[in-house]
């Protein structure tokens, strides 16, 4: 046979079925177009360049393109698994009709050529399309020029093409697989569609088992940075384990239920509960697979969400009053110069002399050790950082009054161990050790201008010698030697914003000082994380896509397959108000199933999620939780919202058509 | 005691384009006795189905009336006939219809789950009925475990588990051997015996001689019947053959 009249027959035949080709086709194109973004990105941004983020853009690009590259390779299995069952009666059909074997492949081959033509050009139609609104809101989100404009490039699209089309290979290889090992009639008929499912007691188990680690492991989780691999494997266990249960586990449950024979033989449970029965088998995996796709996709979704809120409401934190903290300016005329070119005015302003900024220091059984005391760390010392300031700038910043002992020193403690005294290990010039003992008087009063677990407050006529003590060494007790002690100054501008951003830009370029303020904090995290939303959301879409894929071809399925069983239904006497309340029954666990584990897994997750929001500093205040709550809410609410609109088109079917 | 009548009915189909209309009944008359066991014979597409699937209430007439029990169910309510197909009508159709999903049992006994009956009596009456049709040892299995003729049987069983007035058949044994398809034909003769009134649509002569009357449809209309009074089996049979030849020649002659 000629060439030309397989690709004639190939293409009759997608056309035929293009409601079931076309999705398919699209998510391929979109995928195509996804990685074609990342991909460009990557090789065309110059990130090292780039003010802020740089590193972490990069990488998280890299890591984004891989786990797309296997998530698109997941997807095409699975949905051309789907279509495979819907095509395989066909292609039976052509078998017995006369074709042979050799025939069949050649077509199956021609029709994966035209689907992956057509979908490499629908994807590089998306990428023209979509591609420069993609960038721009990646650059959006990343606050800065990525690339200088998009164009094609003719290299990465062959790359790209190159993995789909071995992707497409692979699936060809498969189908050719399944061709050659199925005879002509047991493709016809609905393979085993007709025999009851078993109840595997391995997979029941092993489901509720994995699950029940997986659970456990993410709720015990501590620390994301040392659990990182137990959250992994917790991860894989959930996946595996949601498979197993509703392969296994439903089954069971189902078949317990039928054993409970006043429960069975009951007008609205008999069919029901049977056809559930069946219909979990063929559904199974698709359940699950929507299933693990909803968890990733609250967990993704609200993580890119509570990022997107969550980094203003951290940097408002972190500058609770004052939004400019500068150090190195000790001339007032200077500072007044510099406000006055940007049109600013001060509104108010708090001096802190600083001993020292941050710095490492020991904490040992309740003691405070400075000086020289890096050799002397052990493994159960806490390391935390101190910075130093002196009692009078700090009785300016927080309006108390306090008094110091020449012994004493005020210590404000963020971190979880009490502190009652402090040691000063020095090294005297002969090289020999002696301590000091102070004793340590607790601040009651937070301020929020040095973020160090420790400030050091210490009596102003001491802060010289603090200097030493702080080294461990005497270097300053030449009684010529002085040094006026470094001003750090907390201050808020009256003026616009962009002038207070030019203030900032401006100061920052200056070598001499140095300045932490809210705008360049906020510009800098937002950029960091820009990169993580990008991919977040791009992730995200394709979750919905594929969770929409997999209910569209389900419905279509069902659709199909049940019209004759409810037909027979209708004949025995059901009325078509009865049957669509039965079809309501069953959809209604099989499309809450899903979404309800899905939510299931996600409370369990909640304890790493939160502390991985809490990581950036918006774990507090039940606002995370709020976000994954309204999460799951959104979710159940589509899929309920979906049950209607599916029952409502079945009822439509049902009560239209004839017998 | 008339159980079943059909008065002057007619049945149009009208297709999609509301041009073409197919008159698949035209104006048919019948009546049947209780626990009478008739035939309705008909080459394809003479409107035998039409014909049954009017009485089952799967769809409403165009024209006439039809009643069984006295009762004209052209004029009822889609919810009525439901319940009434539920209660007074047993239906075979020629594919088995069996629903995959349940055991031999549960298909049987899915209608009178379905009217919420006393299971408890019915599971009494299963028995007896098994008994009669041979599926005692049957019941455990899934359609897919049955053979055609098995299939068929527990099909029947279905039909009668609520006692109907009347059992409808849809050429039975139309996909069956003929071996089983002799066995089906024989146990609704004892089926008949035992006072159920049994209308039977088929196109094979064979299985129209099991009936104790054959009504020949003929382009939606009924064109002769035919009794088999005294006669064996195989003189009605060969009755039946008569008729069927001499129609043939009077169609050769038209055309
Ligand atoms: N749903 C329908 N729509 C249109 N025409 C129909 C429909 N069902 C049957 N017919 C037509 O009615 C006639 C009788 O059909 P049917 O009763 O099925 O014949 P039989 O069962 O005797 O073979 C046929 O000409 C058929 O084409
Ligand atoms: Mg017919």
């Amino acid at each position: 046979m000629n060439i030309k009249y397989y690709f004639t027959l190939a293409w009759s035949d997608i056309r035929n079925m293009k409601d079931i080709y076309l999705p398919y086709g699209g998510m391929m194109s979109m995928c195509f177009c996804f990685l074609y973004i990342i991909a460009y990105l990557g090789t065309h941004g110059n990130f090292y360049s780039l003010t802020k983020g740089s590193i972490m853009t990069l990488d998280l690009l890299t890591c984004g393109g891989v786990i797309l590259c296997v998530l698109i390779f997941i997807l095409c299995w699975t949905f051309s698994l789907t279509i495979r069952r819907q095509i395989s009666t066909r292609q039976g059909l052509y078998r017995v009709l006369g074709f042979s074997r050799k025939n069949l492949l050649l077509l199956n081959a021609c029709e994966m050529i035209i689907i992956s033509v057509l979908a490499l050009i629908g994807g590089m139609i998306f990428c023209i399309v979509f591609g420069k609104l993609l960038i721009m809101s990646a650059e959006r989100f990343a606050r800065q020029t990525l690339i200088q404009g998009i164009t094609v490039d003719m290299r990465l699209m062959l790359w790209i093409s190159l993995f789909m089309l071995s992707v497409g290979l692979v699936l060809l290889v498969r189908d050719s697989v399944y061709i050659v090992t199925h005879n002509p009639l047991t493709m016809l008929r609905k393979e085993k569609m007709q025999e009851q499912p078993k109840a595997k007691k391995l997979t029941t188990i092993f489901g509720i088992v994995f699950l029940g680690v997986g659970y456990g492991i993410s709720l015990s989780v501590n620390d994301i940075g040392d659990d990182l691999e137990k959250i992994v494997f917790a991860i894989l266990l959930v996946i595996f384990g949601t498979y197993c249960v509703f392969k296994g586990t439903g089954i069971m449950l189902l078949k317990l239920l039928q054993r409970n024979e006043k429960l069975y033989y009951h007008k609205k449970h008999m069919i029901t509960l049977s056809n559930l029965l069946f219909r979990l088998r063929s559904y199974a995996v698709s359940m699950a697979s929507i299933t693990i796709l909803l968890t990733m996709l609250i967990l993704t979704a609200s993580m890119c969400i509570s990022l997107y809120t969550g980094v203003e409401d951290s940097v408002k934190q972190r500058f609770p009053e004052y939004k400019f903290i500068i150090n190195g300016i000790n001339d007032d005329q200077q500072l007044q110069q510099i406000v006055k070119k940007h049109h600013l005015a001060i509104q108010k302003e708090v001096q802190i002399p600083v001993v020292h900024g941050a710095m490492q220091v020991v904490v040992r059984n309740e003691e405070l050790w400075i000086g020289k005391v890096n050799e002397t760390i052990k493994e159960n010392d806490s390391v935390p950082a101190l910075t130093a300031i002196t009692l009078s700038g700090y009785q300016n910043a927080t309006n108390t009054q306090v008094h110091l002992k020449k012994d004493e020193v005020l210590l404000l403690n963020r971190t979880s161990h009490p502190i009652h005294t402090m040691n000063i290990r020095m090294e005297n010039d002969d090289h020999t050790i002696s301590i000091m003992k102070k004793k340590v008087r607790s601040s009651d009063v937070d301020f929020e201008v040095f973020p160090t677990d420790l400030v050091l407050i210490v009596p102003d006529q001491q802060a010289v010698a603090y200097l030493d003590y702080l080294f461990g060494e005497y270097v300053h007790d030449d009684p010529g030697y002085s040094t006026t002690l470094s001003m750090y100054r907390s201050m808020n501008f009256i003026g616009s914003e962009d002038n207070q951003k030019a203030l900032a830009a401006d100061l920052n370029a200056n070598e001499e000082i140095t300045i932490e303020d809210y705008y360049t904090v906020l510009d800098e995290m937002m950029s960091a994380y820009g990169s993580f939303l990008f991919l977040g959301i791009l992730f995200s879409i394709l979750f919905i896509f594929s969770i929409f894929m997999i209910l569209y071809y389900r419905m279509h399925e069902d659709l199909r397959e049940h019209e004759h069983e409810y037909s027979i239904l209708y004949r025995i006497g059901l009325t078509k108000r009865e049957l669509s309340l039965e079809s309501a029954r069953e959809n209604r666990w099989l499309i809450l199933a899903p979404p309800i584990l899905a939510i299931l897994h996600c409370l369990m997750a909640y304890p790493a999620f939160h502390l991985f929001a809490s990581l950036f500093g918006f774990g507090k205040n039940g606002f995370s939780f709020m976000l994954m709550g309204e999460g799951c809410l959104v979710v159940l609410f589509v899929f309920i919202v979906y049950m209607l609109l599916l029952q409502m088109l079945i009822k439509k079917k049902i009560m239209t058509r004839k017998v | 005691m008339t159980i079943l009548a059909l008065e002057n009915v007619h049945k149009v189909y009208t297709s999609r384009l509301k041009s073409q209309h197919t008159h698949a009944l035209d104006g048919v008359s019948m009546e049947l006795e209780k626990g009478e066991f008739v035939a309705i014979m008909g080459e394809s597409g003479s409107g035998k189905s039409t014909l049954l699937n009017l009485l089952a209430c799967f769809d409403d007439t165009s024209e006439g009336a039809i009643y069984i029990q006295d009762k004209n169910i052209v004029a009822m309510k889609e919810e009525e006939k439901a319940l009434y197909r539920r209660e007074h009508i047993g239906f075979v159709f020629q594919d088995f219809s069996l629903l995959d999903s349940l055991s031999a049992e549960d298909n049987i006994l899915l209608p009178c789950i379905l009217s919420q009956k006393d299971l408890k009596e019915k599971r009494k009456y299963l028995q007896k009925l098994c008994h009669t049709l041979h599926i005692e040892d049957l019941l455990k299995r899934f359609p897919y475990e049955l053979s055609g003729g098995q299939q068929q049987r527990v099909a029947i069983a279905r039909a009668l588990i609520n006692e109907p007035d009347i059992l409808l058949a849809d050429e039975p044994s139309g996909a069956l051997d003929s071996k089983s398809s002799m066995q089906l034909l024989e146990l609704l003769c004892a089926l008949q015996k035992q006072g159920q009134s049994i209308l039977m649509v088929t196109h094979s002569p064979l299985a129209a001689s099991y009936a104790q009357r054959v009504a020949f449809l003929k382009d939606g209309k009924i064109i002769q019947e035919i009794y088999s009074g005294e006669d064996n089996r195989e003189t009605f049979y060969n009755r039946i053959v008569h008729m069927l030849s001499v129609q043939e020649s009077r169609d050769l002659h038209e055309y």
